[in-house]
């Protein structure tokens, strides 16, 4: 891990380093908001990009792995405002739960319980899922309090839970 | 508590976002009921599936990076990381501007490609010669000055053109 102190030193090989030790997290919250591999890809590459642009802006008392996520974040964001997907993404949900698929396939029921949730519920439930942050910075890169991150973790999953139950009794009562 | 309670609460407890007393309370209720272990083995199961998710299509996009890096390779032309696209971006905006402002300065010139040893005159009529630059360094050559934008070039020869 990058020491704060050194952050606005940080050179191509530390920049690297960072961009390793995030990337994956960075592209699951990116991949948690826009549902789609590919715009999560150019979503990270353009938060790195612009992270790297504004680095020695950043305040050295910043947390700045949550400055990242917030860039990407508000990267993700644009992009949907822009595509004007946010209404495309519900109504693709939809259209997914009505042809449910007839398949046992974890990751494509997980796939599928997830576009069910909202965006701050999805958010919430990706950077939590890999090990690093904790409640309170992920309201720090969401702007909410640590208890609100709580609740949309709870009922996201609590959501989740219910909507495999519903749709695919076979495999919940298989676990 | 009730099991309908500690199940909702699960997530949070398996995230170790729950505070005593309630981490106890919920540990020995799962400990003591089968419904609410099976229960908590099922939100494990999502977990693994919302890393497998993430991980698979993380996968994809690093192998999409792969194989479109091994064609650039199999082409003969680098691979370049993110951090290297990056820093060529800056360099590009650097060589581009130095280009151009190279350009600007020199747009009035000829050049001379020559793969065997000649004599050439040059004669540009404006602006003023300024100075005659020879790409390749190794060539053996030698330049007079003839007149006002005359000179006498001699390429005496050399491994490349």
């Amino acid at each position: 891990m990058i020491e704060e102190k050194s952050f606005l030193l940080l050179n191509e090989e530390e920049f690297e380093r960072f961009f390793k030790e995030n990337e994956k997290a960075a592209f699951s919250f990116a991949y948690s908001i826009l549902l789609n591999r590919e715009d999560a890809k150019d979503a990270v590459q353009e938060g790195f990009m612009k992270f790297y642009k504004a680095k020695k802006r950043i305040d050295k008392n910043r947390n700045f792995k949550a400055y990242l996520f917030q860039i990407i974040k508000n990267v993700c964001f644009d992009m949907l405002n822009s595509r004007k997907q946010t209404e495309d993404i519900e109504n693709i949900a939809l259209k997914e739960s009505k042809d449910r698929i007839e398949t046992m396939d974890r990751k494509k029921i997980i796939k599928e319980a997830m576009r069910i949730l909202n965006k701050q519920e999805r958010m919430v439930i990706s950077l939590l899922t890999f090990e690093g942050f904790s409640s309170r910075e992920v309201g720090e890169i969401m702007n909410i309090s640590d208890s609100t991150v709580r609740n949309h973790f709870m009922s996201g999953r609590n959501k989740m839970k219910n909507f495999i139950i519903k749709n695919y009794p076979e495999y919940a009562r298989a676990l | 508590m009730n099991c309908k309670d500690v199940q909702k609460l699960l997530p949070l407890y398996l995230k170790k976002l729950i505070e005593e007393p309630m981490l106890s309370e919920i540990s020995s209720h799962v400990e003591n009921c089968l419904n609410c272990k099976k229960a908590l083995e099922f939100e494990k199961e999502i977990t693994r599936g919302i890393e497998e998710l993430f991980e698979t299509e993380f996968r994809e996009i690093k192998h999409d990076f792969s194989t479109s890096a091994n064609t650039r390779k199999a082409n003969g032309r680098k691979t370049f990381t993110l951090i290297k696209k990056i820093t060529l971006a800056f360099a590009a905006t650097i060589i581009l501007t130095a280009g151009l402002l190279f350009f600007k300065q020199t747009r009035n010139f000829k050049s001379i490609v020559v793969t065997q040893p000649k004599i050439e005159t040059v004669k540009i009529s404006e602006p003023l010669i300024k100075d005659i630059v020879f790409i390749d360094g190794k060539l053996k050559t030698k330049v007079n000055k003839l007149g006002n934008n005359v000179y006498l070039v001699q390429i005496q020869g050399g491994q490349n053109d």
